[in-house]
């Protein structure tokens, strides 16, 4: 293909800006990543930056020998497990039938969940609807209440309208029902939109606290991991209370902060090379049409 | 049927009117003691402290016993996160869900809900049962009981905690520094300045290759904090009463008259070199200036009264240490005086947590005894130094010194307990000769000569200002963040400005701060004051 000198500049500007984002992203992880291997003093003389100065590496040692970390570590994994396989059941569930134009109030029913995206109660008539609920302080506040994302129902929704018709009926015309057709078609011709509404679900979830903070701050055992990192960098950073107070609560050292926040970081990070594939054909089919 | 009615009717307002008098009167406490077990739910901070449970240890253990012993009543404790009580309480109020005794730094938010009802006026149960509760008011004092008494409608929503040690701000300098270049410690604010100009001048001697990191004067963007005692030392002596405290109502007393000076002379500083040039970058939480000051590169600076010294450690003065030698170490001095040669300087009033009992609270007099239990000396006493030989140990000559206990439930989550004893903030041991010694020793890593000073300069010619409630100022309704960060915005572009344009910059950020709504609160403070005791 013949390129002329413009297109060939612009190409050469988009690259450059794509690098600059990319060292956006990447610098500050590398930044705290070498924070967390280096001796706190070369951090208190602000001598690392983005190499590792004097490696070191007691503060994983003693962010891993925890049992706190380690457990939560654990039980966030599990929870991301059940709430990704569970928020996926029902974002199916609900975007399949959603599809059907015979389906009878299909616009009231999609005018209706489409208002919750727009409309939020907000946290105190959440809190009390989770309280009469009798979810408060139970880990299943964490898993109920955000089970459907509207936002990725709809992108399933306009994935599957994007499936031929003409494969259902053509199942339909051999005595499939709706449940058959789900699974044998649908199911299957859909692995990129699912792998990617898992990967928002799952990262979602993984990267999740506030709804811990506020609905299960008294059950510390259930703890996600990124409420306990909350924690450990809210003390150290507390200058308000330490006004109020007089006196200042002790808090972990930077390199400790560091090295739980990579800990916390690293196994969603390895995640995405592996759903990276169906990743863009997954979002942009749906954006299709919708 | 209309009979039935109006009966039925009649009989709901009896029952609606008789409530109130059915809530202050508990006929099932006899002889000081309850004669059925109650129950009440209580709140504490959790820090998140490694190697404790906030809600399940050694101490909440001796109050649960305790409470039941003494009165018959079960206590449940309910943690709250303590960096999320801003959010945590008032969404716990709305709900109905707070528990029976709380408390909060911020009263802000009780008084929200105090006007729509949803939080108990404490002045009818403090008359009631003031004879059960003689512990909590004879630490509380009258002052601390009343301080939110409304003096118009004889409403109160909040007890108020003591705060035992007013120590507030000092001014540290390095002591190995002063001895390199033979200067004696600063006794007056030309004399703070012509050390700032010698640590400049002698960069190399004093950091050799790191001269270029030299800070004679480090601060942040919190400026009012960071150089209190300077600023304050501007204020002519006559303004720094109970009334002009009142009236000129900020917390980093940036309204006082003089200040302007002050902030003159830190611009004069910065456009020298002597304070740290980005200073403005550095917000609260930021560790940059920290590290520069455990690195070794700060001369000078401003903060609580044992800034250097808390944390073990990870205190600025150990690791300075680690960084610079045995010798590199921070001292507390007190230079500055202002127009009538004192060194006067704020401290803070005996004022700490909020106190308050939720509209859900059906056990208001359980509740109060509960106070009074924790208030009562012995109690306190153990809550706060813990046992012999597993929290604290005795010197040879007597003084609770206080060691770090294994993780464990004798650990305790929060230093002296702050978090359990929520009618106390700071030690006690009855004698405060002995408190002192005690807090000196209580500083790992530190030797006790340090704190001594520190805390005798924080209090000498410190002003603990009276509370004066002299009614609600509406003005000042919701503006408190906002003149916080205008007041941030006018100190930090008057010091960045250069000299020459220092007048200008002042002027026009305080003309924005009080059409911004300062001048309204001003002028119904004074209003008030006025009404109260006159000019």
């Amino acid at each position: 293909m013949i390129q002329s000198k413009n297109s060939r500049l612009g190409d050469a500007v988009i690259v450059f800006i794509c690098i600059l984002l990319i060292l956006v992203c990447f610098l500050p992880v590398l930044n705290v990543f070498a924070r967390s291997l280096s001796d706190p003093m070369a951090l208190v003389c602000r001598e690392v930056y983005l190499w590792p100065k004097n490696l070191d590496v007691t503060a994983y040692t003693l962010v891993l020998k925890d049992a706190k970390y380690t457990w939560s570590l654990g039980w966030t994994a599990i929870l991301t497990v059940i709430c990704t396989l569970l928020s996926m059941t029902m974002t199916t569930l609900c975007a399949y039938p959603l599809i059907y134009q015979q389906l009878k109030g299909r616009k009231l029913i999609n005018s209706f969940i489409l208002l919750t995206m727009y409309f939020n109660a907000g946290t105190i008539p959440n809190f009390i609807l989770f309280k009469d609920l009798g979810l408060i302080n139970q880990p299943a506040v964490l898993i109920i209440p955000y089970t459907l994302s509207v936002f990725n129902m709809i992108i399933m929704r306009s994935f599957l309208q994007n499936i031929p018709e003409s494969l259902r009926e053509s199942a339909e015309l051999d005595g499939a029902g709706p449940v058959r057709i789900l699974v044998s078609i649908y199911l299957p011709l859909s692995t990129s939109v699912i792998a990617t509404l898992s990967l928002f679900y799952a990262v979602g979830r993984w990267n999740g606290y506030s709804d811990a903070l506020m609905f299960m701050n008294s059950n510390k055992p259930y703890y996600p991991i990124q409420l306990l990192l909350y924690y450990i960098i809210q003390s150290k950073t507390s200058v308000d209370a330490a006004t109020q107070e007089g006196f200042t609560s002790p808090g972990a050292s930077e390199s400790i902060k560091a090295a739980t926040v990579m800990i916390a970081t690293i196994p969603i990070l390895l995640v995405y090379p592996w759903l990276q594939r169906y990743f863009i054909s997954g979002v942009t089919l749906g954006a299709m049409k919708g | 049927m209309k009979k039935l009615l109006a009966l039925l009717l009649t009989s709901m307002l009896m029952v609606s009117l008789l409530a109130p008098v059915a809530l202050a009167a508990d006929a099932g406490f006899v002889d000081g003691k309850f004669t059925e077990t109650r129950h009440i739910t209580v709140e504490i901070f959790d820090r998140s402290t490694d190697g404790t449970i906030a809600d399940d240890n050694v101490y909440t253990d001796f109050i649960k016993q305790g409470m039941l012993d003494k009165y018959n009543v079960e206590v449940e404790f309910v943690t709250v996160p303590r960096w999320e009580e801003n959010n945590l309480i008032p969404t716990y109020l709305a709900a109905g869900s707070a528990p029976d005794v709380s408390y909060t730094y911020n009263d802000g938010a009780i008084y929200t809900y105090f006007m729509q009802d949803a939080v108990l006026d404490l002045q009818p149960l403090l008359d009631e049962y003031k004879d059960l509760i003689p512990d909590l008011s004879s630490l509380l004092g009258e002052a601390n009981l009343t301080w939110k008494l409304d003096p118009m409608t004889g409403t109160n929503y909040a007890i108020c905690a003591r705060r035992m040690n007013v120590a507030r701000i000092n001014t540290f300098v390095r002591e190995d520094w002063l001895k390199k270049l033979g200067l004696a410690v600063p006794t007056t604010t030309q004399e703070f300045e012509d050390m700032l100009v010698a640590f400049k001048n002698n960069a190399e001697l004093l950091l050799g290759a790191d001269a270029d990191k030299m800070v004679p004067y480090a601060m942040t963007e919190d400026v009012g904090w960071k150089a209190n005692n300077i600023l304050y030392s501007f204020v002519p002596d006559e303004f720094t009463t109970d009334k002009y405290n009142y009236i000129y109502f900020d917390d980093r007393q940036f309204l006082l008259p003089g200040v302007k000076e002050g902030v003159r002379l830190l611009n004069k500083w910065f456009n020298d070199g002597l304070i740290l040039q980005d200073f403005s970058l550095y917000a609260a939480g930021d560790e940059t200036v920290n590290n520069l000051m455990k690195a070794g590169f700060v001369g000078a600076f401003e903060d609580n009264w044992d800034y250097p010294y808390y944390n073990g450690e990870e205190s600025i003065h150990y690791m300075l240490q680690q960084a610079q030698g045995e010798d590199a170490v921070y001292i507390a001095i007190d230079p500055f005086k202002n127009d009538a040669g004192v060194t006067k300087k704020v401290n803070y009033s005996t004022n700490d947590r909020w106190i308050f009992f939720p509209y859900t609270n059906d056990e208001p007099l359980a509740s109060l005894l509960y106070l009074n239990f924790i208030a009562t000396f012995e109690n306190r006493l153990f809550l706060q130094i813990g046992t012999e030989g597993i929290n604290h140990e005795v010197t040879a000559d007597g003084v609770i010194k206080s060691i770090p206990a294994e993780a464990g439930r004798n650990k305790m989550s929060s230093s002296n307990n702050i978090d359990t004893t929520m009618v106390i903030n700071g030690l006690d041991l009855g004698d405060p000769a002995k408190t002192i010694q005690a807090m000196a020793l209580g500083y790992a890593k530190v030797d006790p000569r340090f704190i001594e000073t520190a805390y005798a300069l924080a209090l000498t010619n410190g002003v603990s200002y009276p509370n004066f409630n002299l009614g609600d100022i509406a003005a000042a309704e919701g503006m408190s963040n906002v003149l916080a960060d205008k007041r941030k915005v006018v100190l930090n572009t008057a010091i960045n400005a250069s000299v020459e344009n220092f007048d200008a910059v002042w002027d026009a950020g305080m003309a924005d701060y009080m059409a911004s709504g300062g001048q309204a609160i001003l002028d119904e403070r004074m209003a008030k004051w006025v009404a109260a005791f006159g000019e």
